[in-house]
C-alpha cells in the first residue's frame, strides 16, 4: 500500500469514528471546569490553558481533538520507523488510531491537554531517535516543555526521550541519561506531591500505590482486552487486591529490565509518576492513560514483525 | 491477518466507546451501569437525569446513592461528600421530599 493512500484511509477511518461525535457531542465531565480554568491566565497547564482561549465551543473542540491525534499517529508512526519496525510502522499507527483506550482522551474534549502533552513527548522521542544535533537537541527539548506546558504528566519525557535515544543508537550515556531522568522525574513528583484537591480524603502512600497500581494493571490488561471501560472505576470495591496489583507492578518492572523490553518499560514509566503524585480519589483514567497505548503498539508492531521474519526464515509450520 | 483482526475488534469497540460520550447523561447512564454502586457515580447520574428533566429516576438513584454511600468499602471522604451533596439535592426541593 502506498503511504498517501494509508494517510487517506487514516483519515477517513477517524473520520468515521469521531465525525458523529465531533458533530452532535456536547461539554460533560470536567469540561466547564476546565473552560473556566483557561479563561483565567496562568496555573500550571499555561498552553492547554491558552488553547481554551481560543477554541472553547463544543464542536471545533472536538475537532480540535480528533486533529490533534491524528497528529500523533503520525508521530508514533514516525517513531516506530525510526524504531526500525519500518513497514510494519503503518500497523502500528493504525492500531493506536483505533484503540479503545485512546477515546477517552480523544472523544473527552478535556483530553486535549493530554493529547498536547503526548504530543510534545512523542515529537521529543521521534527527534531523539535520530541524530543528535544540537538543532535537534534544542528540538527535544522545546518538544518536551511543549508537552509539560500543556500537562504535567509530560515530565516522562526526562526518560523516555533518553531511553528512545538508548534504544536506537545503543550507547551507554543514553542509559545513563535516562537514569539522570529517573531521579529528576522522581524528585520533581515527590516535590510536586502536593497536588491534591480534597486534603482529606489524601491516602498514605503505601495505600495509594496499592490503590493506583490496581488501576493500572486494570487498564495494561485492558490494552489487550478492552471491556468494561468507564469514567469512574470503582477501584474501592476490589481495595483488598490492591497489595496483589502493586507485586504485578513490580514483577512487569523486573521482567522489563531483565528483558529489555523497551515497549514494556515505555508503559512503566509513564504509570510511575502516578504511583507517587497523589491526585485523591481520582485513580488513574483512561485519559491519562493515553501515552501508555504507544507502548502497547509498539510491542504489538515488534512482536508481528519478529512472528514475520521467523516465518521468512523457517517457514510456516 | 493477526493485525487485521486486532483492527477490526479495537475498531468496534471504540465506535461503541465513544457514543458513550456524547451527553453528560449517555455518559453517567453507562458509568452507572459499571459501577452500580458507587456513590460519586450515581450522584453525576442524579445531576444528569435532574438536568434532563427526569426528576423522578434522579430521585430513584439519589436513594440508591443514599444506600450506597453507607456500606463499609466506601471512603469516608466520599461518604461524606455523598451525604452533603444528597443533602443539596434535597435542600433544592426537586423531589418533593421537603416540607
Amino acid at each position: 500500500m502506498r503511504a498517501s493512500t494509508y494517510w487517506v484511509l487514516v483519515g477517513a477511518a477517524a473520520m468515521a469514528l469521531y465525525g458523529t461525535h465531533v458533530r452532535w457531542a456536547d461539554f460533560v465531565w470536567e469540561d466547564p471546569r476546565w473552560i473556566q480554568a483557561g479563561m483565567v491566565l496562568g496555573g500550571r497547564r499555561v498552553l492547554a490553558n491558552l488553547s481554551w482561549r481560543l477554541v472553547f465551543d463544543p464542536v471545533p473542540s472536538h475537532l480540535l481533538n480528533v486533529a490533534l491525534h491524528l497528529g500523533n499517529v503520525v508521530l508514533v508512526v514516525g517513531l516506530a520507523r525510526r524504531l526500525g519496525l519500518r513497514g510494519w510502522a503503518y500497523g502500528v499507527g493504525a492500531l493506536f488510531l483505533l484503540h479503545p483506550l485512546t477515546t477517552q482522551a480523544v472523544a473527552y474534549a478535556s483530553g486535549r491537554a493530554e493529547l498536547l502533552a503526548a504530543g510534545g513527548v512523542l515529537l521529543a522521542c521521534v527527534l531523539a531517535a535520530g541524530p543528535w544535533t544540537p538543532l535537534t537537541v534544542v528540538g527535544m527539548i522545546s518538544a518536551s516543555l511543549f508537552g509539560v506546558l500543556s500537562k504535567e504528566s509530560a515530565v516522562v519525557a526526562l526518560i523516555l526521550v533518553p531511553l528512545v535515544a538508548a534504544e536506537v543508537h545503543r550507547q551507554a550515556r543514553y542509559v545513563w541519561l535516562a537514569a539522570g531522568g529517573l531521579v529528576g522525574m522522581v524528585a520533581g513528583c515527590v516535590w510536586y506531591m502536593d497536588i491534591g484537591y480534597a486534603p482529606g480524603a489524601i491516602l498514605n502512600w503505601v495505600s495509594w500505590v496499592q490503590m493506583q497500581s490496581l488501576a493500572s494493571v486494570r487498564l495494561l490488561s485492558m490494552l489487550v482486552v478492552p471491556m468494561h471501560q468507564t469514567v469512574d472505576f470503582d477501584y474501592d470495591v476490589v481495595w483488598h487486591i490492591g497489595l496483589p496489583a502493586a507485586a504485578t507492578i513490580g514483577l512487569v518492572a523486573i521482567y522489563a529490565l531483565i528483558s529489555r523490553s523497551f515497549a514494556v518499560g515505555w508503559m512503566l514509566v509513564v504509570i510511575l509518576p502516578r504511583l507517587i503524585v497523589q491526585t485523591p480519589r481520582s485513580y488513574l483514567n483512561e485519559h491519562q492513560f493515553y501515552l501508555a497505548v504507544v507502548g502497547f503498539v509498539l510491542l504489538v508492531g515488534t512482536m508481528l514483525q519478529q512472528r514475520a521474519h521467523t516465518e521468512a526464515v523457517y517457514g510456516t509450520a | 491477518m493477526i493485525l487485521g483482526v486486532l483492527l477490526a475488534g479495537y475498531g468496534v469497540v471504540s465506535h461503541t466507546r465513544i457514543r458513550v460520550w456524547e451527553t453528560p447523561l449517555t455518559l453517567w447512564q453507562h458509568a452507572a451501569e459499571v459501577a452500580p454502586c458507587k456513590p460519586r457515580v450515581l450522584l453525576n447520574y442524579a445531576t444528569a437525569l435532574r438536568d434532563d428533566d427526569l426528576i423522578e429516576e434522579a430521585a430513584v438513584v439519589i436513594e440508591t446513592a443514599r444506600r450506597c454511600a453507607e456500606l463499609a468499602w466506601v471512603l469516608e471522604a466520599d461518604r461524606q461528600d455523598a451525604l452533603t451533596r444528597i443533602t443539596e439535592f434535597k435542600g433544592l426541593n426537586l423531589f418533593g421530599q421537603n416540607p
